[in-house]
């Protein structure tokens, strides 16, 4: 971590964003230590996708990895941890056999007290969450994990305001954009080299049984929940991929309403907000299905950008 | 009889704040009141289904002996008085099991965990607090999200068929709230309210049509009070509560209270 004065007389920049899926059966098959249950495998072209983002945080060391979580669901406002430090074990309420999690994380509480200022400058509803006791959700835990299995880099975590469904779409992604903006202008202020995470799946539908509860790693049952929806998945990773982002937030409503995608929780708007809507292409390292939903680990590389582009 | 005692409740943690809107202060009083009915009613037992604990796979069945710890709401972490919620719950297991039992061979996909840490929900933990005290045992089945109206009153058929082989006397606590509108800002907790004029018209003619158990027009107006007014998991309760068997003509509904907590519509409704 930089001294405060270095920070002080840097602005600080967004390195890149991830595409961070989060289901938990990817800590699972992966059994490290923090994590109870013990599996065979499982999902490892999603697992092994995440190498690549090791490997590239290794060779950044960015200052703090800033999280967006649809599993932080807050009715009133966009959350921010700010607590110094947090311990606990998080147990997936919805997948409690696969994941149950020793968690011990730092939080760069400077930046998340400043995203949490900008944020309401953006005249954006805004709240800290300081209390110690809070239980990290498994979708924040989750997307760090894979991203820096060591925790050795700060992180602050941002919830998934409900607005995406209380509103419609429109206004609800317009509130993602600015939160986005408020995060970058918090970043820079503050002189950090920030990692952004959108921590969602693609398309949701997924299976209403578990395919195998024997063996919930048992991968001659998974698969894409239909063709329609993996067809979907790839229209959005091919524009991902070719850095066409306008066209991709045109037809994100759609792609909520036919796929029932996570991305309507904000996570991907806020990123691509922050990252401001970058027309580069996202690097693809894989895609996967975990219980029939569509996920994919992709990177937006800032430093390939020429200078004078988005922050 | 299965149940000899249902109640739908609300669970929202300003029902245990210190110093409440009225309308919480008022409903929790409630709540409290329906326990001691509970209490001298004979019962020993209390099944709670709330709205709060939503599962994707099927069903859940709380089967950990006692659950004891300290509860944050993820989104009231800092409400005054209420940000740390302690809880104790004394779980018959083997009641989890005959449920799980009948669930399963009804073909309802059923999992019974037994885990430390699991995050019980904060509904089921504000209606214990108020409701039992340390009098009841207890039983907490989730809510799955992909359950429409005709499953859960199928689901409820199933359960209350198997607790009706059981001795234990067993109060149905849902927890639910009826409209869903949530303020979206931060408000002075003194000027609570039901977030609007229409949800609040509504709130009271589900409630009366309750009272009256005129469950056909219930069953009716569900689909429609769900849009209008974003009502809690498509007022899956009335479903619950039709599985059952409430409106049979035998049992006495009462409404205990109602109010608004933090724009939504909350009511204490009692079955005996």
């Amino acid at each position: 971590m930089p001294k405060p004065a270095e920070l002080e007389a840097r602005t600080g920049k967004i390195l890149g964003g991830w595409l961070a899926p989060h289901p938990p059966h990817l800590v699972y098959g992966e059994n490290p230590v923090q994590n109870e249950p013990r599996s065979r495998g499982g999902w490892e072209g999603l697992r092994w996708a995440y190498d690549h983002c090791r490997l590239r945080i290794k060779e950044q060391r960015p200052d703090v990895i800033i999280v967006h979580s649809p599993h932080w669901q807050t009715v009133v406002g966009h959350h921010v941890l700010a607590v110094k430090h947090l311990q606990g074990l998080s147990v997936d309420p919805i997948f409690p056999h696969l994941f149950r999690y020793r968690f011990n994380l730092e939080v760069d509480t400077e930046l998340a007290e400043a995203i949490y200022d900008e944020s309401r400058q953006c005249g954006l509803t805004a709240k800290r969450m300081t209390n110690p006791n809070f239980r990290v959700d498994y979708g924040t835990i989750v997307s760090l994990h894979m991203m820096n299995p060591a925790w050795d880099i700060p992180v602050v975590a941002i919830s998934a305001n409900n607005s995406p469904y209380f509103y419609d779409d429109d206004i609800a992604q317009d509130e993602m954009t600015r939160l986005g903006v408020a995060t970058r202008a918090a970043i820079e202020k503050t002189g950090r080299r920030a990692v952004l995470a959108a921590s969602n799946t693609l398309s949701h539908l997924h299976f209403s049984r578990e395919p195998n509860p024997e063996l919930p790693e048992d991968m001659t049952r998974e698969h894409v929940y239909s063709q329609a929806q993996y067809e979907w998945d790839m229209r959005v990773i091919t524009l991902m991929r070719s850095g066409k982002t306008k066209e991709l937030m045109a037809i994100l409503p759609e792609f909520m309403r036919e796929t029932f995608a996570e991305v309507k929780a904000g996570s991907l708007t806020w990123m691509l907000s922050a990252m401001g809507f970058p027309e580069i292409p996202a690097k693809f390292y894989g895609y996967g299905s975990v219980i029939g939903t569509g996920n994919a680990v992709m990177e937006w590389d800032l430093s390939q950008q020429a200078p004078g582009g988005a922050p | 009889m299965s149940f000899q005692y249902v109640g739908l409740v609300p669970g929202l943690p300003h029902l245990l704040a210190p110093r409440a809107h009225p309308d919480s202060t008022a409903l929790a009083a409630a709540m409290g009141r329906m326990g001691d009915e509970m209490h001298a009613a004979g019962i020993r037992r209390v099944l709670y289904f709330s709205t709060q604990w939503i599962s994707v796979l099927g069903h859940m069945l709380q089967a950990r002996p006692r659950m004891k710890g300290m509860h944050v709401d993820e989104n009231w972490h800092d409400l005054p008085g209420v940000d740390n919620i302690a809880y104790d719950f004394v779980v018959d297991t083997s009641f989890a099991v005959n449920l799980g039992q009948a669930m399963t061979h009804a073909d309802f996909s059923t999992k019974l965990v037994d885990y430390e840490g699991f995050p019980i929900d904060t509904g089921t933990i504000v209606a214990d607090r108020l409701l039992n005290r340390g009098r009841f045992k207890t039983g907490m089945m989730s809510c799955c999200v992909y359950s429409d109206a005709n499953e859960t009153e199928r689901l409820f058929k199933v359960v209350s068929q198997a607790t009706k082989g059981d001795a234990i006397p067993t109060a149905l606590i849902i927890v639910s709230g009826l409209s869903g509108r949530y303020f979206t800002t931060e408000i002075d907790p003194r000027e609570d309210h039901i977030s609007s004029p229409s949800d609040d018209t509504w709130n009271r003619r589900i409630l009366d049509l309750l009272v009256r158990q005129q469950v056909t027009t219930l069953d009716d107006l569900q689909p429609e009070f769900t849009r209008q007014c974003k009502a809690d998991m498509g007022f899956k309760a009335l479903s619950a509560l039709k599985g059952a068997a409430v409106f049979t003509g035998d049992r006495t509904i009462r409404q205990l209270a109602y109010g608004a907590i933090y724009g939504t519509g909350a009511a204490v409704v009692a079955i005996s």
